[in-house]
Formats: structure tokens, sequence, C-alpha cells
């Protein structure tokens, strides 16, 4: 039998309840709990410091309220904590586009292809990459 | 005093054996319909004559010929049934081949927009059944300006509906595009919940 996997963080912790927790936050989101959803991803931030995760949720989280600038410091923030993070970069370019900066966005997808080429994280910044050739956003 | 009732009349039967009637029969639907297959024959004919004036005069020629009109009217029908053909008829559909073949447009065009030619069809037959009684020239102007003005129809109802699949070309792409960056950034999301280090 497998052991489960830990997350170290300031406790360990592990992996299916970070799981789980960043899920709940997701689920506040889209029952529009949106103050209770960014308490779960905080809660989470401050348990797992060296993750990018729950930052980028939280971005997602502001990015979802219309509040881009907000959306933009949380990618940041985790790009900080992980500067090779092909999500971060991905939803970073997201952002940028929204915000009408196709060309620093552009930059940022193109980066999230580079590191990683063939995951999740690099067929959503594919997408997003077709739909500025598209000229749909 | 009621004086209404006529005096000293009495019933009478008249027995008279029955015969054939000789007189022709002059009811509306008969003559509605002698009318249109008469116009419609007159159309067809100026079809012909026409056909190698225009552009595609082959598939004119051959979608004219074989056209029986009297047969696609219906012989008992009346004037009530005979619009219904005008549309599903033989008739209706070599007109629209005519306009087709005319203005060269897309395949499959002219097949689609038979029912919104109806009226035109119609106006073409009252036009002929007009035109019967004139001299045949002045037939053959008439049928050439109005196979002038149908292709005119038919070539900006064409330029119309292909503008229109265009606009659901381009709305159904933006749509596409759409709903793949929604579901990859669920999958992404999804993905990277499960895979916290």
């Amino acid at each position: 039998m497998s052991e489960e996997l830990q997350v170290s963080g300031i406790v360990d912790v592990r992996q299916s309840e970070i799981a789980l927790l960043l899920e709940a936050g997701h689920l506040l989101m889209e029952m529009r709990k949106f103050k209770e959803a960014e308490e779960v991803f905080q809660g989470v931030a401050a348990l797992v410091p060296h993750s990018e995760i729950p930052l980028v949720c939280m971005g997602n989280l502001a990015f979802s309220l219309g509040q881009k600038d907000r959306a933009l410091r949380f990618h940041n923030e985790a790009l900080k904590r992980v500067p090779d993070s092909a999500l971060g970069h991905a939803h970073r370019g997201e952002v940028l586009l929204f915000m009408k900066k196709t060309a620093e966005a552009k930059e940022a997808l193109e980066r999230s292809l580079s590191i990683e080429s063939d995951g999740p994280a690099a067929l959503f910044a594919s997408s997003l990459l077709d739909a500025i050739a598209a000229e749909v956003l | 005093m009621n004086d209404n009732k006529i005096k000293g009349t009495s019933i009478r039967l008249s027995t008279v054996a029955t015969s054939t009637r000789r007189t022709a029969k002059t009811d509306f639907g008969t003559v509605m319909r002698n009318g249109l297959v008469k116009g419609a024959n007159v159309v067809s004919q100026g079809l012909q004559v026409a056909a190698p004036f225009i552009p595609g005069s082959a598939i004119v020629s051959a979608a004219v010929a074989g056209t029986n009109l009297a047969a696609s009217f219906g012989s008992g029908g009346g004037a009530g049934a005979a619009p219904a053909s005008y549309g599903s008829g033989a008739f209706g559909t070599s007109v629209s081949g005519l306009s087709s073949a005319g203005t060269g447009a897309l395949g499959g065009a002219g097949q689609s927009t038979g029912a919104g030619f109806v009226p035109g069809a119609h106006n073409t037959l009252q036009q002929g059944t007009a035109a019967a009684g004139a001299s045949p020239s002045d037939a053959f102007t008439n049928m050439q300006s109005k196979v002038r003005e149908t292709a005119e129809f038919q070539a900006s109802f064409n330029l119309q509906y292909l503008d229109l699949q265009q606009t659901i070309q381009q709305d159904t792409r933006q749509f596409n595009l759409i709903s793949n960056i929604m579901k990859t950034k669920h999958d992404a999301a999804k993905n990277a919940l499960n895979n916290v280090r």
C-alpha cells in the first residue's frame, strides 16, 4: 500500500487535504461566496507558503470579480514564489490579455508554453494564444 | 290580412330526363385552372426561346423541356389547389434552377431558396396569363425582362445568404475558441489542485 503524499508547509499536511481545501474554495467561488472562498485560499496560502497554487487561485477569484489589477498582483506574487510556474504565467497572460496589454500577454503565454509544452497549463496558454491570433479577445 | 300568399297556385312536378351538359364549364375553379395552364405554357415557351440568350442555357433548356405544366397543376384540383403547385411542382423547380444558373450562384442555393421564390413564380405566371392574348414578341420581351428581374432578385438573395453564412461561421468560431479557453482553464485548475507539492 502506497503512502499518501505529505505537503511540508508550516506543518505537514496530506496532499489530499490541501486539494480538498482548494476545491472547497472553488466551490464557494461558484456559489458566489467570494469572501469565504478568499479566506479559504488565504488559509491554504499560509499553510503551504512555498506553493504558488493558492495565490493563483486568489488571482482567479479576483479576476472573476473583475478586479484585474488585484488579480495581476496575486499572479505576480505567485510567480515570485515559483518563477517557472507554467500555470502562473498562463494566468498572468490571461489577465494581461483582458487588460488589453496584448504584447505582454503574448509574452507571458509563450513563456508558459516554453516551460511546459504539453501540460494542462500549456493547453490553456495555447488556447488563449489561438484566441489572440483569431482576434476574438 | 296577409297578402303574401300567391292565390290560385298549385304544385306542379316537371319531369325531364337528365342529359349531358352542352355549355362550357364556366365555374371559377375551371376558368382559373385553364388560365393558369395557358399562362404557364406561354412562360414555358418563352423560357425555351429565351434560353440561348442567358447564361446556363443548357440547364434552362433541360429544365423547361421536360416540364408538363398541365400535369403539375392537377386535373381536377380547381383554383384552390393551383397555388400549392407553384412552390413544389415542376414549374417552381425549373424557374429556381434557371435563376441560380443565370447568376452563377453557389451550388445548392437554388434549392434552399425555392420557398422564398414562390411569390416571384406566381407573378410570372400572372404575367403569362395576361400576356396570353398578346402578340408573341410582346410575350417574349416581357419574359426576358421577367427572367432578368428574377436573376437579379436571386443574385441579391444569394449575396445576403452568403453574408448570413459568413456571420454564422464567425460566431461559431468565436464560440468554439471561448469554449476551448474555458475548458482548458478548468482542466488546468483541476490539475493544479491535485498536484500541490
